[in-house]
């Protein structure tokens, strides 16, 4: 349906805008506090002056789409701009996912690549439609790859885990 | 450059292509970013250079093999090979369609490699008389170009290239300002370009599959077993369309040299001239060999075509040859005019890997075409998940450092956004590369004329520039709508 279109053009427009212009905003407030090392040659625009100008640019795009989702949401009658439905199975996974992703990283430093990836693995796998014991022996043996591959053959250091080591060294000393 | 020592990890980085691009849902450029990491570590360059030359290539044609078995372009310059692709399969015909794919797939890339190792050495000469003010514009076209051809339009598309020469600006300049690096010195250089495009394409493509329908991928070919002779008759088949093929792959070679074009760009051109010129134009997207042959030459012939003005002038032509030739420059081959003089041996090297690994490409498409069958029985779910495990490893090799997962999961998030928006990546990514080259040639220009910016619009070579960037713009929406019909004219 032409409604359906044009309210979905909004959504994508209001979300759009807004990120442009906080883009935008944040580029021209840091912008202020770049500082010029040495005096500027003569000629020379800045170092400001191209941040300066392609934010200025985003801040038009992104009024322009504001423009473009008031013009349609008058047309429509319809409201524009709905936030991400948490409802929606598939943003709740997606949320899921970000703050597991978030985790993931933030525990490779303590606890290591391989038990980090188990921990994230592992749940995400099953969750994802495999059985909990595929998903135990198909993440053991991805960790298994990746360290034969990268530590092994191409002595890439992957993170060992600050916890892993310490227990490691209280266990030397007893 | 047969030593064991280089060709173990090419055909080792020609299956990885294989099998990455013959997944829907990953991307040749994906295949491209999570390899280079792992080719530094090799302890010769040559071996390194051969990997990522092999999965470039690679990753494209297999992008055909799901293409026409389940009517899923494994990477976008697969897209139009979908059409009668996967008419043919339906009709049983599957193994003749990838056969005729891969031999196509061969002779694009040699004509692409022939035509970058006779032009760009005569280009380099002519880019010898480029300066700041060409190369201000040099790299405006290509963004442009870049935006004017995306499928989303040119206002997203411009959108994308503002973005990212905005990010781009992150770290210290030329001049020694640091600018936005929130006092993190691991910003100071910048934003490191392989964690980002392995956040961009890698990350949001999980999370995409995460957030939304879980599709089950089944087959839609014919049961019906295919007959031994209908495959061996591909290559008669090709001979008979040998004009197809060729010019396609001329075609294919000219669009990837336009900075800002790419494989799908070409392999839709090709597609829509052919069906055009053909006397069987009406039955294009019914399963037409023709329809094959088009857009498999050329998708891979764009790719040698793409190094022409990578190599001379820096500007890669799409995101695939963006990520290369980043890893070039590890390699410390520069580009630029005098790559043939600074870095000659090298650039041989890469010339002769890339003919020879055309045919190499016979075997390990051969392989992936008859284990494309194994790849379909994985769970998408672990598929996806094994593909973050490995984004993270990737972004994690390139200075073991996890701030650089840290930007990659960044990246991730934005290009999941920006897409859901219908903004595209490829002009980002461009954004990203051309940014500072951009920014330094309008600097280094205004400095050397005292802030006049006259020679950016008097010099002989800048106006011709001006005019490509018109042109383009003015045929852009043509492009985009030559391939649009041509999809139209198919259904």
């Amino acid at each position: 349906m032409r409604g359906a279109e044009e309210n979905t053009n909004s959504d994508s427009s209001l979300g759009l805008g807004v990120f442009l212009i906080v883009l935008a905003s944040v580029a021209l407030v840091l912008s202020r506090g770049v500082k010029v090392l040495g005096f500027a040659q003569e000629g020379d625009p800045g170092s400001k002056a191209f941040p300066v100008a392609l934010a200025g640019l985003l801040m038009i795009a992104g009024l322009g789409e504001m423009v473009r989702w008031v013009t349609a949401w008058r047309r429509n009658d319809a409201r524009g701009g709905k936030l991400p439905d948490l409802k929606h199975a598939g943003t709740r996974r997606l949320l899921a996912l970000l703050l597991s992703m978030g985790a993931y990283v933030f525990l490779l430093g303590p606890l290591g690549f391989a038990s980090a990836t188990l921990l994230f693995c592992v749940p995400w796998m099953w969750a994802l439609g495999l059985h909990w014991r595929g998903s135990i022996g198909l993440t053991v043996g991805l960790v298994v790859l990746i360290e034969v591959l990268f530590a092994g053959v191409f002595q890439v250091r992957l993170p060992e885990g600050t916890t892993v080591l310490a227990i490691d060294r209280f266990m030397i000393n007893l | 450059m047969l030593h064991p020592g280089v060709l173990l990890p090419w055909i080792a980085g020609m299956v990885f292509g294989v099998f990455v691009g013959a997944t829907p849902g990953l991307t040749a450029t994906m295949a491209v970013a999570l390899i280079v990491p792992v080719s530094y570590r090799l302890d010769e360059p040559i071996a390194g250079l051969a990997m990522i030359i092999g999965v470039s290539f690679t990753a494209i044609f297999s992008g055909d093999i799901p293409a026409t078995h389940l009517r899923i372009p494994g990477t976008p310059a697969s897209a139009a090979a979908t059409l009668d692709g996967h008419e043919m399969a339906r009709n049983g015909r599957a193994e003749f369609a990838l056969r005729l794919d891969l031999f196509c797939s061969a002779i694009g890339g040699v004509v692409g490699v022939l035509a970058l190792m006779l032009v760009a050495p005569q280009l380099a000469k002519f880019a010898l008389k480029f300066s700041d003010f060409e190369y201000f514009w040099l790299g405006i076209c290509g963004l442009c170009i870049s935006a004017a051809v995306s499928q989303t339009g040119i206002r997203r598309g411009m959108i994308a290239v503002e973005v990212g020469m905005l990010l781009s600006t992150v770290g210290t300049d030329a001049q020694g300002a640091v600018r936005f690096t929130f006092g993190n010195m691991d910003l100071y250089n910048g934003i490191e370009l392989i964690p980002a495009m392995i956040g961009l394409f890698g990350i949001s493509e999980v999370m995409r599959y995460v957030a939304g329908n879980r599709q089950t991928i089944e087959s839609e070919s014919s049961g019906r077993a295919k007959k031994r002779r209908e495959a061996d008759k591909a290559l008669p088949t090709l001979w008979r369309h040998k004009w197809t093929a060729l010019k396609s792959a001329l075609l294919g070679t000219v669009i990837g040299a336009l900075p800002g074009a790419g494989a799908d760009v070409a392999a839709w051109g090709a597609y829509g001239v052919a069906q055009k010129s053909s006397k069987n134009g009406r039955r294009f997207g019914k399963g037409v060999e023709e329809g094959v042959i088009a857009p498999t030459s050329a998708n891979n012939a764009a790719v040698g075509g793409a190094w022409i003005p990578a190599l001379v002038f820096g500007v890669p032509g799409d995101a695939v040859t963006a990520i290369v030739l980043g890893a070039f420059m590890v390699y410390e081959i520069v580009p630029g005019p005098q790559i043939f003089e600074r870095s000659g041996e090298q650039v041989r090297a890469i010339f002769q890997i890339a003919l020879v690994t055309q045919f190499l490409l016979l075997g390990a498409g051969w392989a992936g075409i008859k284990l494309f069958g194994q790849i379909l029985k994985l769970p998408r779910g672990a598929v996806m998940v094994a593909v973050t495990v490995f984004s993270v490893v990737g972004a994690y090799a390139m200075r073991d450092n996890v701030f650089d997962i840290w930007v990659m999961f960044a990246f991730g998030v934005l290009g999941f956004f920006l897409e859901s928006k219908r903004i595209p990546l490829a002009p980002l990514i461009l954004g990203l590369i051309l940014g500072p080259l951009i920014e330094e040639s309008l600097r280094d220009g205004l400095t050397k004329e005292g802030g006049s910016l006259a020679p950016f619009f008097t010099r002989p070579i800048c106006l011709a520039l001006i005019l490509s960037l018109v042109g383009a713009f003015a045929a852009g929406p043509a492009i985009r709508k030559w391939g649009g019909g041509a999809q139209r004219d198919s259904r």
